[in-house]
């Protein structure tokens, strides 16, 4: 028991142990909650951080605490852990911030804080998941944490997509266990190996394999919203706005994007999986869910809605990039985790702000809200742009390593959906920047908050700008060291070259 | 070390503290209260002291009056039993808690004296936990029909307490089905005796061989049992009994009693029977099946919270019984998943029927969709309930968890698929009965009603069980161990306990 | 499953006081299932040894450290002493739910019976006499504190129909505690021997035979409480 025990233990408890304070304080002790929740998001961002210097030098951090005969609950930190441990825990100290402000008024805070705390603690406890039982663990912990925040504003429509969140994501879960509980009587292990380790069953157990592969794919392929299981993602658009960041950029969706991730490389690895033929099937479903999350954002005027249909489009790429199954398409996949995250939260945090500040949720209220509210809209231009692709925002790096990822690995069909979809994330997202950058504002707002003299709370503000700026850091400086393509870089290197 | 000679007596405490007990709480009622709490306290206690007997000196017997079987009776202590008696004494404990509160009427009596309920309840459920921890100790399949009796009667008198129709009906019916199976269960005691010549367990293990005539007490005593247990078809007298009486003596009824009649048909299974290649396995796995879905869609239909939670029990057992199946191959680990969710169940069920009284006691109904925002107005209960679910459900971490895992992991292997089906479809639809009253906790009720107070120790000692429920999660390596005391199971399956040494680190302080 | 289908009606318990019957299909399964069951058993029955190897012989053997001389009393207060301790519970269960259910109902005064009162004057005694027979004779004979309790029980019974009732000052502790008289001294003494190192319920041979009086005495009393006490059907 030393540092490489207690340093993944840490980053667990930085937040899950201020999470359970929360739930017992009361409701009008707001300073000691913030103070709570700040400590502990940055607690965890400096263990996080210490733990990069280390795998960066080659440590390896491991817990381990049995659990069930022959099993163990393991905590491991790779590069590829690392990389999703780092996006949800920088970008939860941001949204912590802004919920904060956003929450400044309403009631029941210590509730929403304390879930919104175990939702962090199960997310970076699926990127730290040394084996199938811990993902799953974590991976069903952080579908119940969830559902409290979905539901938080308690109103009917609230309840029923509460419903139809937990009708998806345990169905998916369910399919996730079976597919886990039946691999571990196949191959008496589910330690995460780099390349896989069902290989060695390729002769006797093909079918079986395939079946376990399809189970466990659409048991994450739920969270990560593949068509057509994608339909909760919408729904769950009640729930504040703060919750929408979480879900889409830093833990539902991502913890299902990660999952396919590990599942092809960690437990089936990606040259098996190609042999089982099982790779390209998905290929086709990440590419259908990219056109059709594309398609349906172009139809919605709720801001939020269009918003939540271009995650589904986004977070496909992901899928698309690993199931391609080139080390170039890799890396796309791997750092449009990132990418995906920094933007789409981004535009989120703009959207909860819009509608906080004045009111606004739907497209064709946005008339000239640029004049009003600069930094936001800013803020929304830069994430719009990145997700249309334009250099040099982050997404133009993802699609760059996409596109030459799937013509090195011939499957030349992919680029064609990437440059469809392009076209149609710049149909659905230039109509909003035009209407709010060069139209008329409207006489009055539909329901304005005075903030001053400022066009709104800093801690509203603040968040969104420093993710804009970090979607455009990344693409500009995408060759630096620790940068999210190195890092991307060098986990597909240990897939694909190493021995 | 507690000596030698002293240490089987606390067994002895565990049958007469609460008998005693009972006796001085029905004598003065005055001080009832007190001295039932007193008795609890005293009870649960008592359990603690045998933890170290058994790690010390393994399975032990005890000669009631010094004779000895056959001529006499024997209690006898393995891990099984052991786990059994602990599992009362924690639901026990927090079921005496709460119902110091919820049993208390509003405005005090006048005249110091406790209300009826309360005056009779701490008598009458005293000799059921006497009745229970009697049950599990005992190896003479004679005295243990005298201890299934007493449960029983027990029961039934707890049930009918609360009054109105309804407890009185379900009462009744539970009443005459518990006539029943104790019958058919002493039908089998009889046969066996006469042909065997003891009545002692372990004796009788040695001489039971394949004989018509063992068949037959196979066939009385399962009937029997599977009656008390409520295994489908033989469920219909659960939900009305138990969902019509008040609310600490249904949390006692699921957890516990209908657990007793399991455990015994285990005992019964794992000492006598085992070996008859009867069939009856199978057809108990089917019946199991077919209790999961059933109750879980049941459970899913009903409007009212105590209905759906009785159903939701008739589910629940129904997993108890994959086991025997599965067990055939399995072994000992299967048998291990069963004593969990029977002892996650315990916890589990206990916490939810308690938050229903809670629930009940602040809103005044029990209707689901009329819940009034009560995770906002009492969130620790509702918490409760949703620790409670998350074991029901099966999902990790949880008692629940690992038990389903487990037998999960026997069914693959096996290749029964269908009974993997049946355990996964299981834990979706508790998900949905579950998540039907978390839902509907965070809405507003549509006619708002007056809300009644809910004292903090009715609050918390269900979340407590519901805790526990969760925690039982990452026992299971320190459990194990406790459990294979005296080898219930049998012998060791290949690899059970490989991930125990380093848990414990160093010896293991629990091995037999 | 007609049951099962009634109870998932909630609210209907109250209507289904009066069950309608099964029907024509249900009944021939039922009748089929019992037929089944008779032939099951008749054929375990008759598949038995015709002599039980049984326990008599170490019954009789153990006989003389029992402290009684009659076998049956041997075993149950002796070496079975522990089923008819609880089974002595199970009584005063009994009674307790009956207890806790409703107050006695308020039986119209029968009207003095002229012949009744007369009959019960004389029987009284006499009863009371055939029950301390019936316990003394215990020890070596058939008999006991079972058949004693029951004849004193039908005592209290035949009094309380010829119209006397138990004095305001006995009906409240002093009656609950004959009630529970019987098996408070069994597990007193049971546990009492347990100082010395011995199991419990074992008597020392030398005072087994006075201790096993002493349990029965208080047995009688509390059998025949209960008795009594069922009759009236409810806490008085």
């Amino acid at each position: 028991m030393n540092g490489t025990f207690w340093l993944p233990m840490l980053v667990l408890g930085s937040s899950l142990l201020p999470g359970l304070l929360i739930f017992f304080l009361a409701e009008d002790r707001s300073g000691i909650r913030t103070l709570l929740n700040l400590a502990g998001a940055v607690a965890k961002l400096l263990a996080v951080l210490w733990m990069l210097w280390g795998v960066y030098n080659g440590v390896a951090y491991e817990a381990r605490l049995p659990f069930l005969p022959g099993l163990d609950l393991v905590l491991r930190v790779g590069p590829l852990s690392l990389l999703f441990v780092v996006l949800s825990t920088g970008l939860w100290l941001l949204t912590t911030i802004y919920a904060i402000g956003y929450l400044e008024r309403s009631p029941h805070r210590s509730r929403f804080f304390g879930f919104f705390s175990l939702c962090v603690t199960a997310t970076v406890g699926v990127a730290m998941a040394g084996n199938l039982l811990t993902f799953v663990l974590f991976y069903e912990l952080l579908t119940l944490a969830t559902y409290p925040l979905v539901v938080h504003r308690g109103s009917e429509a609230a309840r029923q997509a509460g419903q139809v969140y937990l009708a998806h994501t345990l169905f998916g879960g369910a399919l996730l266990l079976a597919g886990t509980v039946w691999l571990y009587t196949l191959t008496g292990t589910l330690e995460f190996t780099p390349r896989g380790f069902v290989s060695h069953l390729g002769e006797t157990h093909r079918g079986s394999l395939i079946a376990i592969f399809a189970l466990t794919v659409v048991g994450v392929g739920v969270k990560a919203a593949l068509v057509p299981l994608h339909s909760w993602l919408p729904r769950a658009m009640v729930a504040p706005a703060p919750v929408s960041a979480l879900l889409h950029a830093v833990a539902v969706v991502k913890a299902g994007a990660f999952g396919v991730v590990r599942l092809l490389y960690d437990v089936f690895g990606a040259e098996f999986a190609a042999s089982l033929g099982v790779t390209g099937p998905l290929a086709v479903v990440a590419g259908a869910t990219i056109l059709y999350g594309s398609l349906r954002a172009l139809y919605q005027d709720d801001l939020k809605r269009r918003l939540a249909f271009s995650t589904v489009s986004q977070v496909a790429y992901i899928t698309l990039g690993v199931a391609i199954a080139g080390p170039l398409a890799t890396i796309g996949g791997l750092v449009h985790l990132v990418h995906q995250g920094v933007m789409k939260i981004t535009l989120f945090f703009c959207a909860g702000n819009l509608a906080e500040t004045l009111g606004i949720h739907k497209v064709s209220e946005m008339c000239g809200v640029g004049r009003r509210m600069p930094w936001t809209m800013a803020a929304f231009t830069v994430g719009a742009f990145g997700m249309i692709g334009l250099p040099p925002v982050a997404g133009f790096v993802t699609k760059w390593y996409l596109g030459i990822g799937a013509l090195e690995a011939g499957q030349d069909w992919a680029v064609y959906v990437l440059a469809g979809s392009s076209l149609l994330n710049a149909a659905y997202f230039l109509p909003i920047l035009h209407v709010a950058w060069f139209r008329p504002p409207p006489p009055a707002w539909p329901h304005e908050h005075d903030f001053g003299p400022r066009e709104t709370a800093w801690a509203l503000l603040l968040p969104p700008v420093v993710t804009a700026i970090l979607s455009v850091a990344v693409g500009l400086f995408a060759a630096a060291p620790f940068s999210p393509l190195e890092w991307a870089t060098l986990i597909a290197e240990r897939e694909f070259y190493l021995p | 070390m507690i000596p030698n000679l002293a240490s089987p007596g606390w067994a002895v405490a565990l049958i007469f503290i609460p008998l005693l007990g009972a006796m001085l709480a029905f004598l003065l009622p005055r001080i009832g209260v007190t001295l039932g709490l007193l008795a609890a306290v005293l009870t649960a206690g008592s359990v603690l002291p045998l933890l170290p007997m058994l790690a010390a000196h393994g399975a032990t017997n005890i000669r009631i009056g010094g004779w000895g079987a056959p001529l006499g009776i024997e209690l006898s202590i393995d891990g099984l039993t052991m786990a059994m008696l602990a599992m009362t004494a924690l639901v026990g404990i927090a079921v005496s808690a709460y119902a110091t509160c919820y049993l208390r009427p509003v405005p005090s009596r006048p005249d110091g004296q406790p209300d009826l309920q309360q005056r009779h309840f701490w008598p009458l459920w005293l000799v059921l936990w006497a009745a229970l921890n009697a049950l599990f100790l005992s190896s003479d399949i004679f005295n243990l029909y005298v201890t299934l009796e007493l449960l029983g009667l027990a029961a039934v008198a707890l049930t009918a307490l609360s009054g109105g129709a309804d407890a009185l009906n379900g009462a009744m019916r539970y009443l005459l089905v518990s006539l029943l199976g104790s019958l058919g269960y002493l039908l089998g005691v009889a046969l066996l005796y006469h042909a065997y010549g003891t009545l002692d367990l372990g004796l009788l293990a040695l001489r039971v061989g394949d004989e018509t005539v063992t068949r037959a007490a196979l066939g009385a005593m399962t009937a029997g049992l599977l009656v008390k247990t409520a295994l489908f078809p033989l469920h219909f007298w659960l939900p009305p009994a138990h969902a019509s009486a008040s609310a600490p003596v249904s949390a006692l009824l699921s957890a516990l009693v209908v657990k007793a009649s399991f455990y015994l048909l285990l005992r019964l299974w794992l000492t006598l029977f085992g070996d008859l290649d009867s069939g009856l396995a199978t057809l108990l796995g089917v019946l199991g099946a077919i209790a999961i879905l059933w109750g879980s869609i049941q459970a899913l239909r009903q409007a009212r919270l105590k209905l759906l939670i009785a159903y939701s029990t008739v589910a629940q057992i129904g997993y108890l019984f994959l086991a025997f199946p599965l067990a055939a191959t399995g072994g000992a680990v299967v048998w291990g998943a069963a004593v969990y969710l029977v002892l996650s169940h315990a916890l589990a069920k206990a916490a939810m029927f308690l938050t229903a009284g809670s629930l009940l006691r602040f809103g005044a109904h029990d209707r689901i969709a009329d819940l009034d925002r009560v995770v906002h107005r009492l969130p620790i209960t509702i918490g409760a309930f949703t620790l409670a679910g998350v074991s029901i459900m099966g999902l990790p971490p949880s008692g629940g968890f690992i038990g389903k895992w487990l037998l999960l992991q026997a069914a693959f292997s096996q290749g029964r698929w269908g009974l993997a089906l049946v355990m996964l479809a299981g834990g979706l639809l508790a998900a949905a009965y579950v998540f039907k009253v978390i839902g509907y906790a965070f809405t507003p009720a549509v006619v708002p009603h007056q809300a009644g107070l809910v004292p903090p120790t009715m609050e918390w000692t269900a979340l407590a069980l519901g805790a526990g429920a969760i925690l039982l999660g990452f026992a299971w390596p320190l459990l194990w161990p406790l459990l294979e005391i005296g080898m219930p199971f049998g012998a060791l399956a290949p690899d059970p306990g490989a991930a125990v040494g380093p848990w414990l680190g160093g010896p293991r302080i629990l091995a037999p | 499953m007609p049951d099962t289908r009634s109870t998932s009606v909630p609210g209907t318990v109250r209507a289904r006081a009066l069950p309608a019957g099964p029907g024509p299909t249900a009944r021939l399964i039922l009748l089929l299932l019992l037929a089944a069951v008779l032939v099951g058993l008749a054929t375990a029955v008759l598949s038995l040894p015709p002599v039980a190897p049984g326990l008599g012989a170490v019954v009789t053997e153990h006989l003389p450290a029992s402290g009684v001389e009659h076998p049956v009393t041997a075993v149950l207060l002796n070496f079975r002493g522990y089923d008819t301790l609880l089974e002595l519970a199970v009584l005063w269960l009994a009674l307790l739910a009956v207890w806790s259910l409703t107050p006695a109902p308020l039986a119209h005064e029968p009207t003095a019976n002229p012949m009744l009162a007369a009959l019960n004057q004389l029987l009284a005694p006499l009863m009371i006499l055939v029950a301390g027979y019936l316990l003394w004779n215990g020890g070596h004979a058939p008999g006991g504190a079972f058949q004693a309790g029951a004849v004193l029980g039908a005592t209290g019974v035949l009094l309380h129909l010829s119209g006397r009732r138990l004095p305001r000052a006995v009906d409240g502790w002093p009656l609950r505690l004959a009630l529970l008289l019987g098996v408070a001294l069994f597990s007193l003494i049971g546990l009492a021997v347990m100082a010395g190192g011995a199991p419990f319920l074992t008597y020392p041979p030398a005072s087994a035979g006075g201790l096993i009086l002493a349990i029965e005495a208080a047995a009688t009393l509390s059998i025949a409480a209960t008795l009594a006490a069922l009759f009236l059907g409810g806490r008085p």
